[in-house]
């Protein structure tokens, strides 16, 4: 069959990783060209191999998970970039979400949901629950709000990601220790603070988070 | 030939009951003659369903004593145990007692469940 969908299982659960392999291997546009417990032991067969799908399970991993999501899409830039297993917790789902989910599956999520899914993330498409799209839409207007508030106030917009940063910075966080907090990159820190300065026009981290302190620009992060 | 009779006793997310559900219509001699959500219906059930099997989430079975309870209520059981993160698996039988399934495989618990059911009838002739 042309156009088969090359699924890559990242779960710790190995009964459970085994009879999902054979299960999406009954599908005939789907193929699973790695099954493996932990990321670490997918990364060189995830460079050599170039999955469309990565399914990765969050219900055990949890926040570590979401590094290791990163540093899959990292590795394999094309891939789309499957999360199960998630709580309703919203703060999971952005932090999902910003690590690059291109859908996720909540715990109570069938195993057919789990196939139509695949198919839709090839399909650009990005199915989440009522609740998720509730959220986000949230998401949406209370940036756009707050957008709007700074604009009026003639001071610059910060994203929420740029904002959780700044905050870190505040707590003498490094950017080490921030990438380890927000389950990012240390580059993509860097880039961030770099973005930060540029927009507030200023030289320093110190001078970053006093001018936005002084603006309230730090008051409700997350 | 007499189809071994497996109870679902699950509490695990339902893409893992309906993985493990899959996993057990694909032998050719077994089938499923109940899933059991409500754990304390756990016992009633399997005897009611007779079942040779029962697969249960070790946690479970540990947590709420409910191995031993279904052991002393249905001897003629044989209990299929499965943690959670899928490092540790074991069968139990009140005969017998506990056996840790080494490399929980698909493979390997099928086996150690398919010679446990063995075990069982031959003892019971």
């Amino acid at each position: 069959v042309e156009n088969v969908i090359r699924v890559a299982i990242i779960h710790r659960n190995r009964l459970f990783r085994e009879g999902l392999a054979f299960v999406l291997c009954q599908q005939q546009d789907i193929s699973v060209a790695i099954c493996v417990a932990e990321a670490r032991d997918a990364f060189v067969d995830v460079e050599k191999l170039s999955p469309d799908v990565i399914v990765l399970d969050f219900s055990q991993r949890g926040r570590d998970g979401l590094q290791e999501a990163c540093q899959l899409r990292e590795a394999v830039p094309g891939a789309k970039l499957l999360l199960m297993g998630l709580t309703e917790s919203e703060s999971d789902i952005l932090a999902c979400i910003e690590a690059g989910a291109a859908a996720l599956l909540q715990r109570e999520a069938s195993l057919g949901e789990l196939v139509d899914c695949i198919r839709a993330v090839i399909a650009g498409e990005a199915p989440c629950s009522p609740k998720m799209a509730a959220l986000l839409f949230s998401q949406i207007a209370q940036s756009a709000h707050a957008r709007k508030h700074l604009q009026l106030q003639g001071l610059p917009h910060l994203t929420r990601r740029e904002r959780q940063i700044l905050a870190l910075i505040e707590e003498k966080y490094s950017n080490k220790e921030i990438a380890v907090q927000l389950h990012i990159e240390v580059q993509t820190v860097k880039n961030h603070v770099h973005n930060i300065l540029e927009k507030l026009q200023l030289h320093s981290r110190r001078e970053a988070v006093w001018y936005a302190r002084e603006r309230g620009l730090l008051r409700a992060v997350y | 030939m007499k189809k071994i009779r497996v109870l679902l006793a699950n509490s695990r997310p339902r893409i893992m009951r309906e993985v493990m559900r899959q996993l057990i219509e694909r032998q050719p001699n077994m089938e499923i003659v109940a899933e059991v959500l409500d754990l304390l219906a756990l016992v009633r059930v399997a005897k009611e369903t007779a079942a040779d099997v029962v697969i249960i989430a070790l946690e479970d079975s540990e947590a709420l004593g409910l191995g031993s309870r279904l052991l002393a209520e249905c001897p003629e059981v044989t209990i299929l145990a499965l943690a959670a993160k899928g490092d540790t698996a074991f069968i139990e039988q009140a005969h017998l007692g506990r056996r840790d399934i080494a490399d929980p495989s698909e493979a390997n618990i099928l086996s150690a469940l398919r010679q446990a059911i063995q075990t069982h009838c031959i003892r019971d002739k």
